[in-house]
Protein backbone atom coordinates (compact mmCIF):
# COMPACT_ATOMS: atom_id res chain seq x y z
CA UNK A 1 0.00 0.00 0.00
CA UNK A 2 1.50 3.46 -1.00
CA UNK A 3 1.34 6.00 1.58
CA UNK A 4 0.05 9.70 0.80
CA UNK A 5 4.07 11.00 0.04
CA UNK A 6 4.54 8.26 -2.59
CA UNK A 7 1.17 7.36 -3.83
CA UNK A 8 0.61 10.18 -7.50
CA UNK A 9 -2.94 9.72 -7.22
CA UNK A 10 -3.52 11.93 -3.87
CA UNK A 11 -3.01 15.38 -3.65
CA UNK A 12 -1.41 17.06 -1.16
CA UNK A 13 -2.75 19.94 1.24
CA UNK A 14 -0.01 21.68 -0.49
CA UNK A 15 -1.18 20.97 -4.01
CA UNK A 16 -4.78 21.98 -3.20
CA UNK A 17 -3.73 25.26 -1.44
CA UNK A 18 -1.86 26.14 -4.75
CA UNK A 19 -4.76 25.26 -7.37
CA UNK A 20 -7.25 27.31 -4.73
CA UNK A 21 -4.66 30.30 -5.03
CA UNK A 22 -4.03 29.78 -8.97
CA UNK A 23 -7.80 30.56 -9.40
CA UNK A 24 -8.20 32.80 -6.91
CA UNK A 25 -5.26 35.23 -8.07
CA UNK A 26 -7.14 36.06 -11.32
CA UNK A 27 -10.20 37.00 -10.14
CA UNK A 28 -8.61 39.15 -7.43
CA UNK A 29 -6.67 40.84 -10.33
CA UNK A 30 -9.81 40.82 -12.63
CA UNK A 31 -11.54 42.85 -10.01
CA UNK A 32 -8.51 45.09 -8.94
CA UNK A 33 -8.42 46.05 -12.31
CA UNK A 34 -12.43 46.65 -12.70
CA UNK A 35 -11.76 49.45 -9.85
CA UNK A 36 -8.74 51.02 -10.74
CA UNK A 37 -10.90 51.73 -14.30
CA UNK A 38 -13.24 53.11 -12.23
CA UNK A 39 -11.04 55.23 -9.91
CA UNK A 40 -9.44 56.54 -12.86
CA UNK A 41 -12.60 58.93 -14.06
CA UNK A 42 -11.73 60.50 -10.17
CA UNK A 43 -7.93 60.64 -10.57
CA UNK A 44 -7.95 64.31 -10.51
CA UNK A 45 -9.24 64.24 -6.76
CA UNK A 46 -6.17 63.65 -4.90
CA UNK A 47 -7.78 61.26 -2.70
CA UNK A 48 -8.78 58.86 -5.20
CA UNK A 49 -5.33 59.58 -7.24
CA UNK A 50 -3.60 57.86 -3.78
CA UNK A 51 -6.12 55.02 -3.39
CA UNK A 52 -5.45 54.03 -7.65
CA UNK A 53 -1.21 54.24 -6.69
CA UNK A 54 -2.03 51.96 -3.72
CA UNK A 55 -4.08 49.32 -6.08
CA UNK A 56 -1.76 49.31 -8.40
CA UNK A 57 1.15 48.64 -5.51
CA UNK A 58 -0.90 45.62 -4.91
CA UNK A 59 -1.47 44.58 -8.45
CA UNK A 60 2.41 44.65 -9.24
CA UNK A 61 2.77 42.80 -6.32
CA UNK A 62 0.63 40.08 -7.27
CA UNK A 63 2.14 39.45 -10.64
CA UNK A 64 5.74 37.78 -9.11
CA UNK A 65 3.34 35.51 -6.49
CA UNK A 66 1.33 34.34 -9.41
CA UNK A 67 4.26 33.62 -11.38
CA UNK A 68 6.27 31.61 -8.33
CA UNK A 69 2.87 29.54 -8.28
CA UNK A 70 2.77 28.73 -11.77
CA UNK A 71 6.48 27.37 -11.50
CA UNK A 72 6.06 25.67 -8.42
CA UNK A 73 3.08 23.83 -9.51
CA UNK A 74 5.15 23.19 -13.29
CA UNK A 75 7.88 21.54 -10.79
CA UNK A 76 4.87 19.66 -8.96
CA UNK A 77 3.22 18.21 -12.81
CA UNK A 78 0.14 20.42 -11.74
CA UNK A 79 -2.00 21.63 -14.92
CA UNK A 80 -5.20 23.21 -15.15
CA UNK A 81 -7.69 21.87 -17.60
CA UNK A 82 -10.83 23.53 -17.32
CA UNK A 83 -12.08 26.84 -15.08
CA UNK A 84 -15.77 27.39 -15.38
CA UNK A 85 -17.70 29.61 -13.97
CA UNK A 86 -21.22 29.07 -12.91
CA UNK A 87 -24.40 30.45 -11.15
CA UNK A 88 -23.34 28.65 -7.85
CA UNK A 89 -19.58 29.44 -8.52
CA UNK A 90 -16.27 28.67 -10.11
CA UNK A 91 -15.62 25.01 -10.94
CA UNK A 92 -12.04 24.07 -12.34
CA UNK A 93 -10.66 20.96 -13.46
CA UNK A 94 -7.04 20.01 -13.09
CA UNK A 95 -4.50 17.04 -13.52
CA UNK A 96 -2.35 16.32 -10.59
CA UNK A 97 0.93 13.89 -11.49
CA UNK A 98 -1.21 12.48 -14.32
CA UNK A 99 -4.92 12.37 -12.70
CA UNK A 100 -7.59 14.44 -13.06
CA UNK A 101 -9.49 16.12 -9.90
CA UNK A 102 -12.38 18.68 -9.41
CA UNK A 103 -12.20 21.72 -7.44
CA UNK A 104 -15.32 23.55 -6.95
CA UNK A 105 -15.88 26.94 -4.61
CA UNK A 106 -19.38 28.76 -4.25
CA UNK A 107 -19.35 32.15 -4.52
CA UNK A 108 -19.65 33.18 -0.94
CA UNK A 109 -16.64 31.71 -0.19
CA UNK A 110 -14.54 33.04 -3.22
CA UNK A 111 -15.42 36.35 -1.92
CA UNK A 112 -14.45 35.49 1.53
CA UNK A 113 -11.11 34.17 0.29
CA UNK A 114 -10.36 37.24 -2.01
CA UNK A 115 -10.86 39.19 0.93
CA UNK A 116 -8.16 37.26 2.84
CA UNK A 117 -6.34 37.12 0.16
CA UNK A 118 -6.10 40.97 -0.46
CA UNK A 119 -5.33 41.47 3.38
CA UNK A 120 -2.32 39.56 3.39
CA UNK A 121 -1.43 41.04 0.02
CA UNK A 122 -1.76 44.24 1.40
CA UNK A 123 0.25 43.06 4.85
CA UNK A 124 3.09 42.43 2.55
CA UNK A 125 2.89 45.89 0.58
CA UNK A 126 2.85 47.63 3.34
CA UNK B 1 -9.29 -4.08 7.97
CA UNK B 2 -8.87 -7.73 6.32
CA UNK B 3 -10.24 -10.71 8.04
CA UNK B 4 -9.16 -14.18 6.48
CA UNK B 5 -11.07 -14.91 3.14
CA UNK B 6 -13.48 -12.27 3.08
CA UNK B 7 -12.60 -9.05 2.82
CA UNK B 8 -14.18 -6.40 5.37
CA UNK B 9 -15.90 -3.71 4.55
CA UNK B 10 -14.35 0.07 5.34
CA UNK B 11 -17.42 2.26 5.91
CA UNK B 12 -17.13 6.28 6.83
CA UNK B 13 -19.73 8.45 8.25
CA UNK B 14 -18.43 12.28 7.76
CA UNK B 15 -20.34 14.57 10.16
CA UNK B 16 -19.23 18.13 9.33
CA UNK B 17 -18.61 20.36 12.22
CA UNK B 18 -21.44 22.89 13.52
CA UNK B 19 -22.70 22.72 9.70
CA UNK B 20 -24.31 25.97 9.37
CA UNK B 21 -22.31 27.91 11.42
CA UNK B 22 -19.29 26.87 10.07
CA UNK B 23 -20.44 27.76 6.59
CA UNK B 24 -21.27 31.12 7.86
CA UNK B 25 -17.80 31.72 9.27
CA UNK B 26 -16.32 30.62 6.20
CA UNK B 27 -18.10 33.63 4.02
CA UNK B 28 -17.54 35.98 6.95
CA UNK B 29 -13.91 36.23 7.78
CA UNK B 30 -13.94 38.52 10.05
CA UNK B 31 -16.06 36.27 12.33
CA UNK B 32 -13.39 34.01 12.48
CA UNK B 33 -12.11 34.49 16.47
CA UNK B 34 -15.87 35.09 17.30
CA UNK B 35 -18.83 33.29 18.80
CA UNK B 36 -20.82 32.65 16.30
CA UNK B 37 -24.72 31.50 15.64
CA UNK B 38 -27.11 30.49 13.17
CA UNK B 39 -30.80 31.11 14.89
CA UNK B 40 -34.10 31.98 13.59
CA UNK B 41 -36.28 34.85 14.40
CA UNK B 42 -38.10 35.31 17.94
CA UNK B 43 -40.72 37.39 16.25
CA UNK B 44 -41.47 34.82 14.52
CA UNK B 45 -41.56 32.02 17.32
CA UNK B 46 -38.38 30.28 15.53
CA UNK B 47 -35.93 31.99 17.99
CA UNK B 48 -33.84 28.97 18.39
CA UNK B 49 -30.48 27.47 17.77
CA UNK B 50 -29.63 26.13 14.94
CA UNK B 51 -26.25 25.74 15.00
CA UNK B 52 -23.51 27.29 16.85
CA UNK B 53 -19.55 27.22 16.43
CA UNK B 54 -16.92 26.06 18.50
CA UNK B 55 -16.05 29.24 20.24
CA UNK B 56 -19.98 29.74 21.11
CA UNK B 57 -20.07 25.87 22.34
CA UNK B 58 -17.82 26.88 24.77
CA UNK B 59 -19.50 29.26 26.60
CA UNK B 60 -22.35 26.90 26.93
CA UNK B 61 -24.26 27.22 23.96
CA UNK B 62 -25.91 24.22 22.65
CA UNK B 63 -28.15 23.21 19.47
CA UNK B 64 -31.88 24.12 20.53
CA UNK B 65 -31.05 26.56 23.16
CA UNK B 66 -33.50 29.27 22.82
CA UNK B 67 -31.97 32.38 21.54
CA UNK B 68 -32.40 34.42 24.13
CA UNK B 69 -30.86 32.33 26.80
CA UNK B 70 -27.75 32.03 24.59
CA UNK B 71 -27.54 35.69 24.74
CA UNK B 72 -27.61 35.38 28.58
CA UNK B 73 -24.73 33.58 28.35
CA UNK B 74 -22.99 34.98 25.38
CA UNK B 75 -23.87 38.65 25.10
CA UNK B 76 -21.56 39.07 22.20
CA UNK B 77 -22.96 36.44 20.02
CA UNK B 78 -22.52 36.96 16.53
CA UNK B 79 -26.40 35.64 15.52
CA UNK B 80 -26.66 35.20 11.56
CA UNK B 81 -29.92 34.51 9.67
CA UNK B 82 -30.45 30.87 8.30
CA UNK B 83 -29.82 30.77 4.20
CA UNK B 84 -31.55 26.84 4.06
CA UNK B 85 -31.06 26.91 0.13
CA UNK B 86 -27.09 28.14 0.32
CA UNK B 87 -26.35 25.07 3.26
CA UNK B 88 -28.61 22.80 0.49
CA UNK B 89 -26.05 23.94 -2.13
CA UNK B 90 -22.77 23.10 0.20
CA UNK B 91 -24.43 20.16 1.23
CA UNK B 92 -24.67 18.75 -2.03
CA UNK B 93 -21.15 20.32 -3.00
CA UNK B 94 -19.64 18.45 -0.55
CA UNK B 95 -21.31 15.14 -1.39
CA UNK B 96 -19.82 15.29 -4.59
CA UNK B 97 -16.71 16.09 -3.31
CA UNK B 98 -16.98 12.24 -1.58
CA UNK B 99 -18.17 11.05 -4.65
CA UNK B 100 -14.54 11.30 -6.05
CA UNK B 101 -13.27 8.95 -3.36
CA UNK B 102 -16.30 6.40 -3.86
CA UNK B 103 -19.34 6.26 -6.07
CA UNK B 104 -21.42 5.07 -2.77
CA UNK B 105 -22.21 7.72 -0.84
CA UNK B 106 -25.43 7.80 0.86
CA UNK B 107 -26.91 10.89 2.25
CA UNK B 108 -28.13 10.58 6.22
CA UNK B 109 -28.66 13.87 6.79
CA UNK B 110 -28.00 17.51 5.70
CA UNK B 111 -24.61 17.21 6.88
CA UNK B 112 -23.71 13.42 7.30
CA UNK B 113 -23.15 11.18 4.61
CA UNK B 114 -22.03 7.62 4.73
CA UNK B 115 -19.34 6.29 2.83
CA UNK B 116 -18.21 2.71 1.43
CA UNK B 117 -14.82 2.82 0.64
CA UNK B 118 -13.61 -0.70 0.42
CA UNK B 119 -13.63 -0.67 -3.18
CA UNK B 120 -11.76 2.26 -3.83
CA UNK B 121 -9.92 2.17 -0.46
CA UNK B 122 -6.75 0.64 -2.35
CA UNK B 123 -6.40 3.71 -4.56
CA UNK B 124 -5.67 6.17 -1.64
CA UNK B 125 -3.70 4.13 0.73
CA UNK B 126 -5.16 3.07 4.34
CA UNK B 127 -8.51 3.95 5.84
CA UNK B 128 -6.71 7.17 7.83
CA UNK B 129 -4.88 8.63 5.00
CA UNK B 130 -8.16 8.80 2.83
CA UNK B 131 -9.89 9.99 5.74
CA UNK B 132 -7.31 13.16 6.52
CA UNK B 133 -7.37 13.68 2.51
CA UNK B 134 -11.18 14.16 2.80
CA UNK B 135 -10.97 16.15 5.31
CA UNK B 136 -8.66 18.46 3.71
CA UNK B 137 -10.31 18.70 0.25
CA UNK B 138 -13.79 19.87 1.82
CA UNK B 139 -12.06 22.29 3.98
CA UNK B 140 -10.69 23.72 1.24
CA UNK B 141 -13.56 23.92 -0.75
CA UNK B 142 -15.59 24.98 1.68
CA UNK B 143 -14.25 26.00 4.96
CA UNK B 144 -16.23 23.02 6.78
CA UNK B 145 -14.01 21.16 9.07
CA UNK B 146 -15.11 16.97 8.53
CA UNK B 147 -15.32 14.39 11.13
CA UNK B 148 -14.95 11.12 9.97
CA UNK B 149 -15.68 8.00 12.08
CA UNK B 150 -14.31 4.53 10.35
CA UNK B 151 -15.54 0.79 11.03
CA UNK B 152 -16.93 -1.63 9.18
CA UNK B 153 -20.80 -1.18 9.21
CA UNK B 154 -22.49 2.18 9.13
CA UNK B 155 -23.63 1.83 12.79
CA UNK B 156 -20.35 1.21 13.96
CA UNK B 157 -19.14 3.91 11.93
CA UNK B 158 -21.38 6.24 13.05
CA UNK B 159 -20.74 5.60 16.57
CA UNK B 160 -17.81 6.23 16.07
CA UNK B 161 -17.94 9.71 14.74
CA UNK B 162 -20.54 10.82 17.54
CA UNK B 163 -18.57 9.12 20.94
CA UNK B 164 -15.06 9.77 19.29
CA UNK B 165 -14.50 11.32 16.32
CA UNK B 166 -16.38 14.52 17.79
CA UNK B 167 -14.17 15.27 20.34
CA UNK B 168 -10.77 14.14 19.26
CA UNK B 169 -8.23 16.37 17.76
CA UNK B 170 -7.48 14.94 14.53
CA UNK B 171 -11.58 14.15 14.12
CA UNK B 172 -10.70 10.46 12.74
CA UNK B 173 -11.75 7.61 14.52
CA UNK B 174 -11.48 3.72 13.63
CA UNK B 175 -13.94 1.65 15.84
CA UNK B 176 -12.86 -1.77 14.72
CA UNK B 177 -15.95 -4.41 15.32
CA UNK B 178 -13.29 -6.45 17.70
CA UNK B 179 -12.97 -3.81 20.19
CA UNK B 180 -16.67 -3.10 20.17
CA UNK B 181 -16.40 -4.74 23.92
CA UNK B 182 -13.43 -2.88 25.29
CA UNK B 183 -14.25 0.56 23.66
CA UNK B 184 -18.09 0.49 23.48
CA UNK B 185 -19.51 -1.31 25.96
CA UNK B 186 -18.28 0.37 28.95
CA UNK B 187 -19.81 3.92 27.51
CA UNK B 188 -23.05 5.08 29.65
CA UNK B 189 -26.23 4.21 27.89
CA UNK B 190 -26.74 8.15 26.86
CA UNK B 191 -23.86 7.68 24.58
CA UNK B 192 -25.74 5.31 21.94
CA UNK B 193 -26.84 5.98 19.22
CA UNK B 194 -31.21 5.96 19.27
CA UNK B 195 -30.67 6.86 22.83
CA UNK B 196 -32.14 10.17 24.29
CA UNK B 197 -33.07 11.12 27.94
CA UNK B 198 -36.35 9.13 28.03
CA UNK B 199 -35.24 6.48 26.80
CA UNK B 200 -31.69 6.32 29.40
CA UNK B 201 -34.47 6.54 31.99
CA UNK B 202 -36.08 3.80 31.04
CA UNK B 203 -32.80 1.80 30.41
CA UNK B 204 -32.38 3.06 33.97
CA UNK B 205 -35.55 1.68 35.44
CA UNK B 206 -34.62 -1.54 33.71
CA UNK B 207 -31.25 -1.65 35.92
CA UNK B 208 -29.13 -1.16 32.59
CA UNK B 209 -26.55 1.85 32.67
CA UNK B 210 -24.08 0.75 30.29
CA UNK B 211 -24.29 -0.03 26.52
CA UNK B 212 -22.83 -3.12 27.31
CA UNK B 213 -25.65 -3.85 29.89
CA UNK B 214 -27.55 -4.22 27.23
CA UNK B 215 -25.31 -5.69 24.61
CA UNK B 216 -24.81 -8.40 26.91
CA UNK B 217 -28.19 -9.50 27.61
CA UNK B 218 -29.98 -12.25 25.35
CA UNK B 219 -32.18 -10.80 22.83
CA UNK B 220 -35.23 -12.98 24.04
CA UNK B 221 -34.91 -11.46 27.54
CA UNK B 222 -34.58 -7.93 26.25
CA UNK B 223 -37.44 -8.61 24.35
CA UNK B 224 -39.11 -9.59 27.08
CA UNK B 225 -38.38 -6.73 29.54
CA UNK B 226 -39.46 -4.37 26.99
CA UNK B 227 -42.75 -5.78 26.28
CA UNK B 228 -43.12 -5.60 30.48
CA UNK B 229 -42.16 -1.82 30.28
CA UNK B 230 -43.97 -0.57 26.41
CA UNK B 231 -46.44 -3.23 25.61
CA UNK B 232 -46.58 -6.25 23.21
CA UNK B 233 -45.31 -3.94 20.29
CA UNK B 234 -41.95 -3.39 21.62
CA UNK B 235 -40.07 -6.24 20.18
CA UNK B 236 -38.99 -4.40 17.30
CA UNK B 237 -37.46 -1.45 19.09
CA UNK B 238 -36.00 -4.38 21.70
CA UNK B 239 -33.94 -5.68 18.76
CA UNK B 240 -32.83 -2.34 17.11
CA UNK B 241 -31.36 -2.00 20.46
CA UNK B 242 -29.86 -4.83 21.07
CA UNK B 243 -27.97 -4.65 17.41
CA UNK B 244 -27.07 -1.34 18.07
CA UNK B 245 -25.38 -2.04 21.43
CA UNK B 246 -23.36 -5.28 19.49
CA UNK B 247 -22.62 -2.98 16.68
CA UNK B 248 -24.52 -5.52 14.29
CA UNK B 249 -25.60 -3.56 10.81
CA UNK B 250 -26.56 -5.61 7.53
CA UNK B 251 -27.77 -2.47 5.95
CA UNK B 252 -25.63 -1.49 2.74
CA UNK B 253 -24.36 2.12 2.04
CA UNK B 254 -27.29 2.89 -0.64
CA UNK B 255 -26.50 6.24 -2.76
CA UNK B 256 -29.86 7.87 -3.90
CA UNK B 257 -31.96 6.87 -0.64
CA UNK B 258 -34.01 10.06 -1.12
CA UNK B 259 -34.82 9.02 -4.68
CA UNK B 260 -37.37 6.05 -3.39
CA UNK B 261 -41.02 7.01 -3.31
CA UNK B 262 -42.22 8.63 -0.27
CA UNK B 263 -45.20 6.89 2.09
CA UNK B 264 -46.18 10.13 2.63
CA UNK B 265 -46.33 14.00 1.58
CA UNK B 266 -47.08 16.62 4.59
CA UNK B 267 -46.55 20.20 5.63
CA UNK B 268 -46.70 21.54 9.01
CA UNK B 269 -46.37 25.19 10.52
CA UNK B 270 -45.46 27.05 13.51
CA UNK B 271 -47.82 29.81 13.62
CA UNK B 272 -46.36 33.43 14.42
CA UNK B 273 -49.11 33.91 16.57
CA UNK B 274 -51.51 32.15 18.53
CA UNK B 275 -55.03 32.45 15.96
CA UNK B 276 -58.05 32.48 17.45
CA UNK B 277 -60.93 32.64 14.79
CA UNK B 278 -61.99 29.99 12.17
CA UNK B 279 -61.29 32.22 9.80
CA UNK B 280 -57.70 32.62 10.47
CA UNK B 281 -57.36 28.93 10.87
CA UNK B 282 -58.83 28.18 7.84
CA UNK B 283 -56.53 30.37 5.87
CA UNK B 284 -53.48 28.18 6.93
CA UNK B 285 -55.15 25.02 6.45
CA UNK B 286 -55.94 25.87 2.41
CA UNK B 287 -52.41 27.39 2.28
CA UNK B 288 -50.85 23.74 3.63
CA UNK B 289 -53.26 21.72 1.84
CA UNK B 290 -52.01 23.96 -1.25
CA UNK B 291 -48.93 23.12 -0.74
CA UNK B 292 -49.06 19.26 0.38
CA UNK B 293 -51.36 19.07 -2.42
CA UNK B 294 -48.74 20.72 -5.19
CA UNK B 295 -46.20 18.39 -3.93
CA UNK B 296 -47.93 15.45 -4.43
CA UNK B 297 -48.81 16.93 -8.32
CA UNK B 298 -45.16 17.75 -8.57
CA UNK B 299 -44.20 13.95 -7.27
CA UNK B 300 -47.06 12.59 -9.37
CA UNK B 301 -49.12 10.92 -6.53
CA UNK B 302 -52.51 11.31 -4.80
CA UNK B 303 -53.54 10.30 -1.27
CA UNK B 304 -56.28 8.60 0.21
CA UNK B 305 -56.15 9.55 3.61
CA UNK B 306 -55.61 12.75 5.13
CA UNK B 307 -53.87 13.56 8.64
CA UNK B 308 -54.35 16.95 10.61
CA UNK B 309 -52.55 17.78 13.40
CA UNK B 310 -52.66 20.40 15.49
CA UNK B 311 -51.06 22.18 18.78
CA UNK B 312 -53.00 24.74 21.11
CA UNK B 313 -51.42 27.09 23.27
CA UNK B 314 -50.01 27.41 25.76
CA UNK B 315 -46.50 26.27 25.19
CA UNK B 316 -45.54 24.78 28.58
CA UNK B 317 -48.69 22.96 28.31
CA UNK B 318 -49.92 21.95 24.65
CA UNK B 319 -53.21 20.45 24.25
CA UNK B 320 -53.87 18.93 20.72
CA UNK B 321 -54.89 16.09 18.39
CA UNK B 322 -53.44 14.50 15.72
CA UNK B 323 -56.12 12.45 13.41
CA UNK B 324 -56.83 11.15 10.09
CA UNK B 325 -59.63 9.93 8.32
CA UNK B 326 -59.84 8.01 4.33
CA UNK B 327 -61.61 9.78 1.71
CA UNK B 328 -64.05 8.99 -1.00
CA UNK B 329 -61.17 8.40 -3.65
CA UNK B 330 -57.65 8.82 -4.03
CA UNK B 331 -56.74 13.02 -4.39
CA UNK B 332 -53.95 15.29 -4.71
CA UNK B 333 -57.13 18.21 -6.33
CA UNK B 334 -56.69 21.06 -3.79
CA UNK B 335 -60.45 22.23 -2.74
CA UNK B 336 -61.25 18.24 -1.95
CA UNK B 337 -58.71 17.39 -0.12
CA UNK B 338 -59.45 21.11 1.93
CA UNK B 339 -63.05 19.94 2.20
CA UNK B 340 -62.01 16.75 3.99
CA UNK B 341 -59.48 18.91 5.97
CA UNK B 342 -61.57 21.26 7.27
CA UNK B 343 -64.36 18.25 8.29
CA UNK B 344 -61.65 16.78 10.17
CA UNK B 345 -60.76 19.93 11.61
CA UNK B 346 -63.91 21.54 13.10
CA UNK B 347 -64.52 17.92 13.96
CA UNK B 348 -61.57 17.77 16.93
CA UNK B 349 -60.74 21.46 17.57
CA UNK B 350 -61.79 22.75 21.11
CA UNK B 351 -61.52 26.34 20.10
CA UNK B 352 -58.51 26.85 22.19
CA UNK B 353 -55.53 29.16 20.03
CA UNK B 354 -53.59 27.37 17.76
CA UNK B 355 -50.14 27.14 17.95
CA UNK B 356 -48.84 24.72 15.41
CA UNK B 357 -51.02 23.18 12.84
CA UNK B 358 -50.05 20.35 9.63
CA UNK B 359 -51.73 18.34 7.20
CA UNK B 360 -50.53 14.89 5.66
CA UNK B 361 -51.60 12.66 2.62
CA UNK B 362 -50.82 9.29 3.06
CA UNK B 363 -51.39 5.85 0.92
CA UNK B 364 -50.18 7.43 -2.13
CA UNK B 365 -51.06 6.31 -5.56
CA UNK B 366 -50.27 6.86 -8.90
CA UNK B 367 -52.10 9.81 -9.98
CA UNK B 368 -52.63 8.92 -13.58
CA UNK B 369 -55.16 6.33 -12.66
CA UNK B 370 -58.06 8.86 -11.10
CA UNK B 371 -61.36 7.32 -10.13
CA UNK B 372 -64.24 8.92 -12.36
CA UNK B 373 -67.33 10.79 -11.58
CA UNK B 374 -70.17 12.01 -12.85
CA UNK B 375 -70.47 14.78 -9.95
CA UNK B 376 -67.68 16.81 -10.56
CA UNK B 377 -65.87 18.53 -13.36
CA UNK B 378 -62.89 16.93 -12.70
CA UNK B 379 -60.89 17.57 -16.04
CA UNK B 380 -61.16 21.67 -15.36
CA UNK B 381 -60.36 20.87 -11.84
CA UNK B 382 -57.41 19.40 -12.50
CA UNK B 383 -56.53 21.87 -15.29
CA UNK B 384 -56.75 24.73 -12.96
CA UNK B 385 -54.38 23.13 -10.26
CA UNK B 386 -52.06 22.54 -13.11
CA UNK B 387 -52.11 25.86 -14.20
CA UNK B 388 -51.53 27.30 -11.07
CA UNK B 389 -48.87 24.83 -10.41
CA UNK B 390 -47.05 26.14 -13.73
CA UNK B 391 -47.58 29.79 -12.72
CA UNK B 392 -45.58 28.88 -9.14
CA UNK B 393 -43.04 27.24 -10.71
CA UNK B 394 -42.18 29.80 -12.57
CA UNK B 395 -42.34 32.95 -10.53
CA UNK B 396 -42.24 31.46 -7.08
CA UNK B 397 -44.83 30.30 -4.67
CA UNK B 398 -45.89 33.21 -4.06
CA UNK B 399 -46.92 34.29 -7.23
CA UNK B 400 -50.53 33.16 -7.64
CA UNK B 401 -51.97 32.69 -3.73
CA UNK B 402 -55.71 32.57 -2.66
CA UNK B 403 -57.57 35.10 -1.81
CA UNK B 404 -57.45 34.43 1.79
CA UNK B 405 -53.56 34.44 2.19
CA UNK B 406 -53.61 38.08 1.63
CA UNK B 407 -55.83 39.01 4.39
CA UNK B 408 -53.76 39.41 7.92
CA UNK B 409 -53.71 35.38 8.77
CA UNK B 410 -51.84 34.52 5.58
CA UNK B 411 -48.90 33.00 5.73
CA UNK B 412 -47.75 32.13 1.74
CA UNK B 413 -45.63 34.86 1.14
CA UNK B 414 -43.80 34.57 3.92
CA UNK B 415 -43.44 30.74 3.58
CA UNK B 416 -42.53 31.14 -0.11
CA UNK B 417 -39.12 32.65 1.52
CA UNK B 418 -38.70 29.47 3.74
CA UNK B 419 -37.48 25.84 3.33
CA UNK B 420 -37.88 24.11 6.50
CA UNK B 421 -39.42 26.66 8.75
CA UNK B 422 -36.24 28.81 8.22
CA UNK B 423 -35.30 31.57 5.59
CA UNK B 424 -34.21 29.98 2.33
Amino acid sequence: MMSAATNPMIETEEDIQMIKEYTLFPILLDMLARDMEELMMYKNKIVYHHVLGYLKEVEHSIYPELRKLKAKMRARNITILNTEMNALGIDIEYKVRGYVHRFTMLRGLVKAELMTMLMNVQGRVR
Amino acid sequence: MSTGREREKVIFLADCQSFYASVEKAEHPGYENKPVAVAGSVERRSGIILAACPIAKSFGIGTADRLGEALNKCPELVVMRPRMQHYIDVSLMITKIYEEFTDLVEVFSIDEQFLDVSASLHLFGDPITMAKQIQQKVLSQTGVRVRVGISSNKILAKIATDIWAKKNKEGIFTLPPTEVETLLWPQPVNKMFGVGSKMTAHFSLLGMHTIGDIARTPLPRLKEKFRARFGKQSDIQAEVMWRTANGLDDSPVTPRTFDTPPKSVGHMMTLPRDYIEPWEVETILLELTEEVCRDCRRKGYMGAVVSVSCMCSPYEAPTGFSRQMKMLDPTNHTNTVFEAVKMLFYKFWNRLPVRRIGITLSQLKDDEEYQLTLFEDQIKARALDKATDLIKNRYGSAAIVRASSLTSAGQAGDRALKIGGHYK
